[in-house]
């Protein structure tokens, strides 16, 4: 059956180059009773006589008038740039003073509880545990307990209505939702130094919070059958169905690849890897926990907000009109749809969010990603939000259908660089203070409770003998040598950050070396697509490029 | 009138020419007048609010930056939240003089709506589908807007409008009827 919306417009194409009426209605087919009365219908439409303005000539001269006034070029003020955070602690004084203060007894500190820390960190903590969570021993599967470390190679499930958290020695954690089941292949690390996770993944939804990666060996990745989730510092989620996966970021960059094709999501993007390798072009998402209020063929409704439900979606057993559900999908050329419709775990509450880009602003409604919003005297809006900014709605539909923000925040990563958080093992307790009193007039007393802050300092050679597969396909990707690649990852960029200035700098008339020395200069990367990249692009994604190595 | 003239008359505007801010009034008045109209209902305000996009233009011209749309997409989009605007504040309007008299049963509106397709029971009937429907309603077959330009206008994908446009014709057909109003 030929798409009705298609079939409709190709009509009205037919009809706008001067077909008659009858014979484009002639033409149609049989089954077409509906199509014909909305033809007819929309050329009544265009046949109506409209009003006219009153007094259009009076209002011309009053516009004409107001353009003697105002139509003068304007050189734009040129913005002040703004410091970045650590310069302008700096530029004081005492906050020079404060900042040494607190370096000396934070590096000293740090030399204290590292030297008791353990060497190697090769396990992850099993916490939170909820209903049946398990890990496979020999050939049984048995239950995990509170504490329990999980070691390379453990492979873990979790029942219905069952959750845990792995708690990595770094401070990265990962939430494993129900229905999951997984390998944790990797996990291996030096306390103060580098780690490396690689999950396995093939069943279930995973939710990963993890602490900015430093060096070259440090790597946080999952593996899906279809694709792979790599990041050096972010909070993203993973989520395997039948013949599927579906990457989603809420803060941070995450790169998905698999042997054909690379796409970088970055804060509010969604993507889907399929079982012919293809990635789907980063996309916003939206979230919709709440009633199934509508069911058609091809369009559902959930708490009254429609989106389009396609033969991929992947929908749970059993739902119907009036389940309680939660949908993930994503904003694909304006049209909103579903990549899963499942049931609620736990107590989660009635929620409506969507992200993208702000587009307009003013006193009552902005449009954001082509969505108009409500605003309402009681919107929280974050602070400072302009337009270009990407953004998170929660949401809810008005009495009239109008979509009224509740609140509006930032998705932007963060401005300030991160650091490294060590946590301490249990071998180490009770609380250290310290006070650090400068001369000038700040007197700063931090108080360490087995957990303190270090910026590591990275420092190994980077190009090892082998060569690292990201660091190839983006080579591979943008056409330039290996080693450039790898130039900037020691020069401690992640992967992600790279393809993302290598876009960028495709998209204007930058060299890569100027879009990383904006980032130097304390740009946020939100920031420097704003300015490089004032229209949305879609992100260069190759189709079928040759795998250049073999993944291990 | 080609885009390329209207950006080019944008150009000349940006630049201080006050005769091509006239010129692209003139072009673009009615579009926006029947837009406006078909919004908010109201011959007067639609004057005034036409008025007020084409301030707001001259206002923005100077920091007017094309990317990729032509500048009925931007005048349109000046429009839109104005109406939107309006909107809002009529409802305001219309709760308190509401609450000052008796209800008006939507039954008692329907009686009034005469029996035949007319500008104003059409902007009636376009004042009960969504938002999106009736923008694509009224700049697709009010003012005879492609749908590529369509698409460009209200920032959604052409296979969007295509379905917001198939909806729309739906539930006005579907309104119609129930108001027995006829077009054939």
């Amino acid at each position: 059956m030929r798409d009705p919306d298609e079939l409709l417009q190709q009509s009205f194409e037919a009809i706008e180059s001067g077909k008659p009426l009858e014979d484009v209605l002639h033409e149609l087919p049989e089954d077409s009773k509906e199509l014909v009365e909305l033809i007819r219908l929309a050329s009544v439409v265009r046949a109506l006589p409209h009003p006219q303005m009153a007094d259009a000539l009076g209002q011309k001269e009053r516009i004409l008038s107001a353009a003697r006034q105002t139509t003068i070029p304007v050189a734009r003020a040129a913005k002040p740039v703004k410091m970045p955070w650590y310069q302008r602690i700096f530029a004081a004084p005492a906050g020079r003073w404060a900042i040494g203060a607190i370096a000396v007894a934070i590096v000293a500190l740090a030399v204290v509880l590292l030297l008791g820390s353990p060497k190697n960190v090769q396990a992850a903590t099993a916490m939170n545990l909820s209903g049946q969570v398990e890990i496979l021993s020999g050939s049984k599967w048995v239950p995990l307990a509170e504490g329990d470390l999980v070691y390379s190679d453990d492979r873990l499930r979790t029942g219905p209505d069952s959750s845990a958290t792995l708690v990595f020695y770094e401070g990265s954690r990962t939430v494993i939702s129900p229905d999951a089941d997984l390998t944790l292949s990797v996990v291996n690390g030096t306390a103060g130094n580098a780690i490396q996770v690689v999950f396995d993944q093939t069943a279930g939804t995973t939710n990963h919070s993890v602490v900015p990666l430093r060096g070259k060996d440090s790597t946080f990745q999952v593996h899906t059958n279809t694709g792979d989730a790599s990041v050096r510092g972010t909070s993203f989620e993973v989520s395997v169905f039948d013949g599927t996966s579906r990457f989603e970021v809420d803060k941070g960059m995450v790169l998905v690849s698999n042997d054909q094709n690379v796409v970088l999501l970055t804060a509010g993007q969604a993507s889907t890897s399929a079982e012919d390798l293809t990635i789907s072009d980063p996309a916003f998402e939206f979230r919709l926990v709440g009633n199934v209020t509508a069911v058609g063929e091809t369009e559902w409704a959930v708490s009254g907000v429609t989106f389009k439900v396609t033969p991929q979606t992947v929908i749970a057993a059993g739902v119907e009109l009036g389940s309680f559900v939660v949908v993930k999908g994503r904003n694909i050329d304006g049209v909103r749809t579903a990549d899963s419709i499942s049931y609620v775990n736990g107590n989660q509450k009635p929620r409506l969010t969507f992200t993208g880009t702000v587009e307009t602003i003013s006193d009552s409604v902005w449009v954001i990603s082509g969505q108009t919003v409500v605003i309402m005297p009681e919107t929280t809006i974050q602070a400072g939000l302009e337009v270009g900014d990407v953004v998170e709605v929660r949401f809810y539909i008005s009495n009239n259908g109008d979509w009224v923000a509740e609140e509006i925040e930032l998705l932007e990563e963060d401005e300030v660089q991160p650091t490294k958080t060590v946590t301490v093992t249990p071998t180490i307790t009770g609380t250290v203070t310290v006070t650090a009193t400068a001369t000038a007039t700040a007197t700063v007393t931090p108080t360490v409770t087995g957990t303190i802050e270090v910026t590591p300092t990275d420092e190994t050679a980077c190009v090892g003998a082998d060569p690292q597969p990201t660091g190839m396909k983006l080579a591979q990707l943008y056409g330039v040598p290996y080693e450039e690649i790898m130039g900037w990852f020691c020069k401690h960029y992640g992967f992600g950050e790279i393809d993302l200035a290598y876009t960028l700098a495709r998209a204007s008339d930058k060299t890569v070396a100027e879009v990383f020395a904006m980032r130097e200069a304390g740009m946020g990367w939100g920031n420097i697509k704003k300015e490089l990249e004032p229209i949305p692009t879609p992100r260069f994604k190759p189709t079928h490029k040759a795998k250049p190595t073999k993944k291990s | 009138m080609l885009e390329m003239d209207l950006a080019e008359l944008t150009l000349r505007a940006k630049n201080g020419d006050t005769a091509a801010a006239g010129e692209l009034y003139e072009l673009c008045h009615q579009d926006i007048y029947w837009y406006l109209f078909y919004r908010v209902g109201d011959p007067q305000t639609a004057e005034d609010l036409t008025a007020e996009v084409f301030l707001r233009m001259l206002r923005g011209l100077p920091n007017y930056q094309p990317q990729g749309k032509p500048v009925e997409a931007w005048l349109f989009q000046i429009a839109r939240n104005l109406a939107i605007d309006q909107y809002r504040s009529d409802r305001h309007d219309v709760s308190i003089e509401i609450e000052e008299n008796q209800p008006v049963e939507s039954e008692e509106i329907h009686k009034t709506v005469e029996k035949s397709l007319t500008g104003e029971n059409l902007r009636r009937a376009l004042d009960k589908l969504s938002a999106d429907q009736r923008d694509v309603i009224i700049l697709r077959f009010v003012l005879g807007m492609p749908i590529a330009e369509a698409a460009l206008t209200i920032n959604r994908s052409q296979d969007a409008v295509k379905a917001l446009q198939r909806r729309g014709l739906l539930a006005l057909r579907d309104l119609l009827a129930t108001w027995e109003v006829s077009y054939a």
